[in-house]
């Protein structure tokens, strides 16, 4: 009967099977997912969540004392829900200890282990270079995070454990509110809720991070679309108050403040056709207000802003964008790094941080 | 909840499956229709819930009194007044606000008070729906006044609601008066044919050449070339197209599996040899609403000054897009060029001469028209007439020739002109062909459109009417 079915004509099973088809497709990746990455809908009694809430700061941290499989990592959370080693609540005697604020690139959304990450490497490395001296490092790294929301961690969790040293490497997660502030304002509407679809549905994600090459193809035209866009002056603002906030705080608490350029993977240099590839991701996520075009003058608005506060507060700024190279050896994607990029990052900081310490 | 979102289509969904679930008991089905109808307006604003419902009461009321009124006269002074009423909602959220920031003056305090009010989303169209009901009572169209619900039940209608088609209250409440029955299987293939084509045209086609045409070339003209300038011109007929269009196709789809027919919009409106036959052709639920109830009312063809008539219609066409210079002066350029067609016609008729371009002279006809339609249409985009003439001015950057669009954006381009320019029997036979195929087949190919609709566009640009 159902051969029969579906080869006569009848809309409503049309309907059916379109619907049926698209959720099989749905099922498969996430069963995809949960196979490769451990991600998935069902957590293996090995597992535990991944994120809980910070009850101090009311952020999203790693769950605490915890061993989280994704994407092919193994993240192992501290106490604090840090991508860190145990941290005593005050430095140990004679201990130097830094602190690494920052988002996905900091807590190493692709190394595999805790061990391979830049900030513990740094550690190691400094350690080296300075025997018989405690180095502490703490990565406070956490996906997602804005500037906003390093800055509630600085002064609500990580100023608390005393660092001599606070890194500030930001990343480009604020350029989602750039985008924001830019689209249209909405109205103040009273609205009732409805049911939509899951807002984590796989399907959507992989066809459009999949089909960039279809979006941004220029064979045939020679060219690609312009769009027009200027970060909104109050959101820029908005951005650089949040830095000058963490400076002044690192400073009434004691600690130096010191800013890491935040890197990409393509740079002004490259052919433009491995720059497009290389921003890939980065378009993925903010194709939706960015070309390739306003995306390296967006990024180095962000890092214009970084250096006149820099400059203003009279703390280092410290550019790593000739000592780390870019493209695919250190960057899994845009702005992510590879095993080989954390150690590029760790010894780049290395002789900075030295000279904090002396 | 925007009619392209999964959301909405869920929504129909439920709304379909409670409405079978219902069997023979069409007054539950029409209370059902009511209720899902006002919580899906609710879904934008609870508020404009109240604004939707008032203008039914109002309807309601005036359909009772031109059919209780004593004489012919009195008959026509309620009709009027009845239709004062129903626009005062209209004139209040859409054109009061405007008029009294252009005048710069604060009678009565109201400043502030209007600067709150939101143009409560469909209101122009859902109006013209209240105004039909009347007006088809008046005219012997429809035979008799519907009861409260039917007539909440045809206003409400959540597929119409947002951007129709301005649907007449005589084309909807016969049907509200047969037996409710979803979708027979060929008419749910036929309708999910149109949801699909809809999406297309909307996402796809719509979104696209938006994003890569036509909001660079107006966000910005100065700094952009001749050669954009003015093919982005004409992307923006075809975005303007294929956005109300797929629109129209999505809500005509899901009206269908519902059981419901609402009346066609497009009939390949760039085809047109002249602008009269364009305005046959294009947003044919609006253009025919003002023909009838506005042109005709007013006498026409056949009393007082026709060509005067024509401008009053056609500025109304205009003010009722928006209130705004610019939409004046689109109105005045088309009733003036209808006008002149009409002059010409006539005096080729008195002449002996064919009045209907034939072979090439047909050809060019369709060109020269979809030329001046396309830049006509630079009036509806700008934000002011000032802005219009900075878009013109900036033409005269020849030096640069540049297109920045990626591949997509030109293929899409080129389909569109393809798609038009076409003849309409061949969209006919593919459209008959896909409908015999298998339902397996038909998934299919309904599951390569949710790839294209999912994978082109960058960024989904709301519906352009839906400012109006």
């Amino acid at each position: 009967m159902i051969a029969r079915r579906l080869f006569a004509t009848n809309g409503w099973f049309t309907l059916l099977l379109l619907v049926s088809g698209l959720l099989a497709v749905e099922i498969a990746l996430h069963v995809k997912a949960q196979i490769k990455n451990g991600r998935g809908l069902f957590p293996t009694t090995e597992e535990t969540r991944e994120s809980a809430k910070d009850p101090e700061t009311g952020l999203n941290i790693f769950s605490p004392n915890s061993t989280i499989k994704s994407l092919g990592t193994t993240i192992v959370s501290n106490a604090y829900g840090l991508r860190s080693p145990q941290i005593s609540t005050k430095p140990q005697h004679g201990e130097y200890r830094i602190a690494v604020m920052g988002a996905s690139t900091v807590a190493g959304a692709y190394t595999p282990r805790n061990e391979q990450l830049f900030s513990y490497r740094l550690a190691d490395m400094l350690k080296r270079r300075k025997p018989g001296r405690r180095i502490g490092v703490i990565n406070a790294g956490i996906p997602g995070y804005s500037v906003s929301s390093m800055r509630t961690m600085l002064e609500r969790r990580v100023l608390a454990l005393h660092p001599q040293l606070v890194l500030l490497y930001s990343g480009f997660n604020d350029i989602a509110s750039f985008c924001q502030a830019a689209s249209t304002r909405s109205r103040r509407n009273l609205s009732l809720p409805y049911i939509g679809l899951p807002s984590k549905l796989l399907l959507p994600e992989i066809v459009k991070k999949n089909t960039v090459d279809m979006r941004i193809s220029s064979e045939i035209s020679g060219s690609l679309p312009a769009k027009p866009f200027r970060i909104p002056p109050a959101a820029l603002a908005a951005y650089r108050a949040e830095i000058e906030a963490m400076a002044r705080q690192a400073r009434r608490a004691g600690a130096d403040f010191a800013i890491v350029s935040s890197l990409t993977a393509h740079r002004a240099g490259m052919p433009l056709e491995q720059q497009q590839d290389l921003s890939k991701s980065a378009l993925y996520y903010y194709g939706k207000c960015l070309d390739h075009q306003s995306l390296n003058a967006t990024l180095a608005a962000m890092n214009s802003v970084q250096r006149s506060v820099a400059r203003e507060y009279g703390i280092p700024y410290i550019d790593l964008t000739r000592s780390v190279a870019g493209g695919r050896a250190n960057f899994v994607d845009s702005t992510h790094l590879t095993v080989a990029g954390e150690e590029a990052v760790a010894e780049a900081l290395t002789p900075h941080v030295i000279a904090q310490m002396d | 909840m925007s009619v392209t979102s999964p959301a909405f289509f869920i929504f129909s969904a439920l709304v379909c499956l409670a409405l079978f679930a219902l069997g023979r008991r069409d007054a539950l089905k029409k209370l059902l229709l009511v209720a899902v109808s006002l919580y899906f307006y609710a879904t934008f604003d609870v508020r404009f819930v109240f604004v939707l419902l008032s203008l039914a009461l109002i309807s309601f009321a005036a359909g009772r009194l031109v059919t209780t009124a004593p004489d012919a006269r009195a008959r026509k002074r309620r009709l009027l007044v009845c239709i004062a009423v129903s626009l005062l909602p209209l004139f209040t959220f859409k054109y009061m606000p405007v008029i009294i920031e252009g005048s710069g003056t604060n009678p009565l305090g109201l400043d502030g008070l209007l600067g709150a009010l939101i143009l409560p989303i469909g209101i122009s169209f859902y109006t013209f729906q209240a105004i039909s009901y009347p007006l088809d009572l008046y005219r012997g169209t429809l035979k008799h006044t519907a009861s409260f619900l039917d007539l909440v039940c045809y206003l409400t209608f959540f597929p119409k609601l947002l951007l129709g088609p301005i649907t007449r209250a005589g084309q909807f409440l016969p049907q509200l008066e047969r037996p409710l029955r979803i979708a027979d299987s060929a008419a749910a293939t036929s309708g999910l044919w149109l949801i699909f084509q809809g999406l297309i045209k909307k996402l796809v086609f719509a979104d696209v050449l938006a994003e890569q045409f036509v909001e660079p070339a107006f966000s910005d003209p100065t700094d952009n070339g001749t050669l954009f300038l003015v093919i982005a011109i004409f992307a923006y007929s075809f975005q303007m197209y294929f956005d109300l269009a797929g629109y129209t196709d999505i809500v005509r789809g899901v009206s269908r599996l519902m059981g419901f027919e609402l009346p066609i919009n497009f009939n390949r409106p760039y085809l047109a040899a002249s602008i009269s036959n364009f305005w046959q052709r294009w947003h044919i639920t609006m253009s025919s609403f003002f023909r009838d109830y506005l042109y005709f009312s007013i006498g026409g063809s056949k009393y007082g000054n026709v060509y005067l008539n024509l401008i009053i219609t056609f500025v109304a066409i205009g003010i009722w897009h928006g209130a705004g210079w610019t939409f004046v002066v689109y109105g005045l350029l088309h009733g003036s060029l209808v006008g002149w067609e009409r002059f010409r016609r006539e005096a080729r008729k008195r002449h002996g001469l064919p009045t209907e371009p034939t072979g090439a002279r047909l050809v060019l006809s369709i060109l020269i028209t979809f030329t001046i339609v396309s830049w006509a249409r630079l009036l509806f985009r700008a934000e002011t007439l000032g802005d219009a003439g900075i878009y013109l001015r900036s033409l005269g950057n020849v030096s640069d020739l540049s297109v920045p669009v990626s591949d997509i954006g030109v293929a899409l381009l080129i389909l569109s002109a393809l798609m038009h320019f076409t003849p309409p029997a061949w969209a006919e036979q593919l459209r008959g062909r896909i409908a015999a195929w298998p339902s397996a087949f038909q998934a299919t190919l309904a599951g390569i459109g949710v790839f294209l609709c999912l994978a082109l566009p960058t960024t989904s640009a709301g519906f352009i009417y839906a400012q109006f």
